[in-house]
């Protein structure tokens, strides 16, 4: 009963004005997000956060928030009527949902992506309830021990199932270590890596470099190629689905919502993951697995519903023990940090508004999003009309301003510029992102947890194979890492991934 | 790129990462000094290049790898103009102010981008800078260079 009353409370923190109008906005431009291709969540996220400061920590998290989950929804869209995915989780909605519009059915495709993403979204959160709390409470008896391994299996486990290289992926998150480490040395205060350069004195920002690789390199990457948008013709009607749309999407949804959930809380998984899974899983059950690709509405339901409640998911692994399980959360965790607001165990009880407050407002978000996504379907058409080579300056623009306005320092630019261009021919040679932005987010809590725990040890390493958690969590690290080495391993890796 | 030349890239980096990290002071496993943690990750940087150059010189060459990718696009003048319009933003931002920096920017892109004349292009990027300036700079109290506005 604790958790209904507090859940009211949340409610009662999400329907001030402030943190409701901070709802909307986030949800609209993670739908906006969504439907044009060409920059992510991580991307918009880290376009507003410098808005956020304006903002209470509670406002600025849950309009955060809205934008990751909202650009869930809005990646369906141009999935759908487009054939393009608007992020990458709504990747795997292009293969039977385009079938759809192709053949008339636009109308209950988006239909059901909706509705799909709306039930998972609210099963999630129910989820995000129940889990996050018990978590918590374990992980208040954490040490620097525990945290130190858990946040090398996050990372490794990350790098493991990025796309790609896994050795390119631990050299990433080698540098994302290193950069979080340059600027003053959290427990001497002496400058380190800085090079004589006053702007590094503070570090590296988290701003500018999210931008720089997510932003301007995609920016780039785009411009090679823009990409010709022809959004189907067919007049989008009938948005509701059918009897029968329902009864072949029930069962989707249900396993689509269980196996996202499940794999958002693990660190590395995520929406992306989770859409893929979900499709493998229908097409094993189908009685018509042949028909998959052509336009099967279960091939829509089931990653949607997975993507969606994904997103719930992300959110337990943050809160109850301040790590974040993916790119995004790294994100929410650095805006935590710059609104003053430690993660982990202790939110629940020292920013109890913060944690019901959010849980709430993505209640709220999630029906606010089934509103915008349609009836006002005509209205994101249209801006999925606008050509590319106007809407990238406007997107450049955003970035500047964003990056300038963390620190009104001219110097974030450059760094946001020279990461950009660095971010490009990253992405060409084909090494994520990723898993540098996600170690460069953990670095600093890396160190200080390896630091404390080292002291308390008088230097033994054997602190990190007697306690049994760490021993589990190194152990699968060191597992997930050899893989890497063995040939054979490798090419299980690679079946797994490309399925 | 191939796998060797990867590798000496990253094993390089990882050598100069452990060299500025142990001149930062290492410290000991006893006591940690602010370059105990980029010691390891340079080491982990370099380990990772070597193994590269390790696989590379072990393996056939891939098809792939024989078609590598050119590190000039075919396009590279876009590329030179985005980065180069971008770079000199940054550079006149605080002489010209954000209004004149922008404008000017917003118009180059237009003008060469957009396909539109010099004057549409010029009345859209002022529509822009007079809303993000109005957005940002009034609403959400964020100080842009004035620039030459006094």
């Amino acid at each position: 009963m604790d958790i209904f009353s507090d859940l009211i409370y949340g409610f009662g923190v999400t329907f001030q004005p402030g943190n409701l109008v901070a709802c909307f906005v986030g949800v609209f431009f993670g739908t906006l997000v969504g439907v044009l291709p060409g920059i992510g969540p991580v991307g918009a996220m880290s376009l507003l956060l410098p808005i956020t400061f304006a903002l209470t920590p509670v406002s600025g998290i849950i309009m955060l928030a809205g934008i990751y989950y909202g650009s869930m929804y809005g990646g369906s869209t141009t999935s759908i009527l487009v054939n393009i995915p608007g992020e990458a989780a709504s990747v795997i909605t292009t293969i039977d949902g385009y079938q759809m519009a192709k053949q008339g059915r636009a109308g209950p495709a988006l239909g059901i992506a909706a509705f799909a993403s709306f039930i998972a979204g609210t099963f999630g959160l129910l989820g995000l309830m129940f889990l996050a709390g018990p978590l918590a409470e374990i992980a208040v008896k954490f040490g620097p021990v525990e945290y130190f391994s858990l946040m090398c299996l996050g990372l490794s486990l990350l790098v493991y199932l990025t796309q790609g290289s896994i050795l390119r992926g631990l050299v990433m998150a080698g540098l994302g270590i290193f950069l979080s480490l340059i600027g003053q040395d959290i427990i001497t205060g002496k400058a380190r890596f800085t090079f004589g350069l006053v702007g590094l004195l503070d570090g590296v920002g988290l701003v500018p470099v999210v931008m720089g690789l997510f932003g301007i390199s995609e920016i780039l990457l785009n411009l090679e190629k823009i990409q010709e948008r022809n959004v189907t013709s067919t007049v989008v009607k009938n948005l509701l689905p059918n009897r029968e749309d329902w009864q072949k999407s029930a069962k989707p949804i249900a396993r689509g919502t269980i196996i996202g959930f499940f794999l958002g809380v693990l660190p590395g998984g995520g929406g992306v993951i989770a859409s893929f899974v979900s499709y493998a899983l229908e097409k094993k059950f189908s009685r018509n697995p042949e028909l998959f690709g052509t336009g099967m509405i279960e091939g829509v339901a089931g990653p949607e519903a997975a993507n969606n409640s994904a997103s719930s998911g992300a959110f337990v692994p943050l809160f109850s023990l301040g790590i974040p399980a993916n790119v995004v959360m790294a994100l929410l965790l650095g805006a935590l940090l710059i609104h003053g607001v430690q993660p982990g165990p202790l939110i629940l009880v020292q920013h109890p508004e913060i944690f019901w407050g959010t849980v709430a407002s993505m209640y709220v978000g999630n029906v606010m999003l089934v509103v915008l996504n349609l009836p006002l379907i005509g209205i994101w058409v249209k801006i999925l009309s606008v050509p590319y080579n106007i809407l990238f300056p406007l997107i450049l623009l955003f970035c500047l301003i964003g990056s300038y306005s963390v620190g009104m320092n001219i110097f974030d630019l450059y760094m946001m510029l020279i990461f950009g261009l660095i971010g490009y021919y990253f992405r060409k040679y084909k090494y994520e992102p990723a898993p540098l932005v996600l170690a460069f987010v953990l670095g600093p809590m890396l160190e200080q947890n390896l630091r404390q725990a080292l002291l308390i040890s008088e230097g033994s390493l054997t602190t990190f194979f007697t306690r049994p958690l760490s021993a589990i969590s190194l152990g699968i690290t060191v597992l997930l890492l050899v893989s890497a080495i063995i040939p054979s391993l490798q090419n299980r890796r690679r079946l797994i991934v490309a399925e | 790129m191939t796998r060797n030349y990867e590798g000496i890239l990253w094993t390089i980096l990882g050598l100069f990462i452990c060299l500025l990290a142990w001149r930062t002071h290492f410290g000991s496993f006893h006591e940690p000094g602010p370059g105990f943690v980029a010691f390891f990750s340079g080491l982990l940087i370099g380990g990772i290049g070597f193994v590269m150059i390790l696989s590379g010189v072990r393996a056939k060459p891939s098809k792939v790898e024989i078609a590598e990718v050119p590190f000039f696009p075919p396009n590279w003048r876009h590329l030179f103009f985005v980065m180069g319009l971008l770079f000199s933003y940054t550079l006149l931002l605080d002489t010209l102010g954000y209004i004149i920096a922008t404008l000017f920017m917003m118009w180059a892109f237009f003008y060469v981008f957009g396909g539109r004349r010099w004057l549409s292009s010029l009345l859209i990027s002022s529509f822009i800078v007079a809303g993000t300036y109005i957005i940002f700079n009034v609403w959400l109290l964020c100080q842009f260079p004035r620039g030459i506005f006094p």
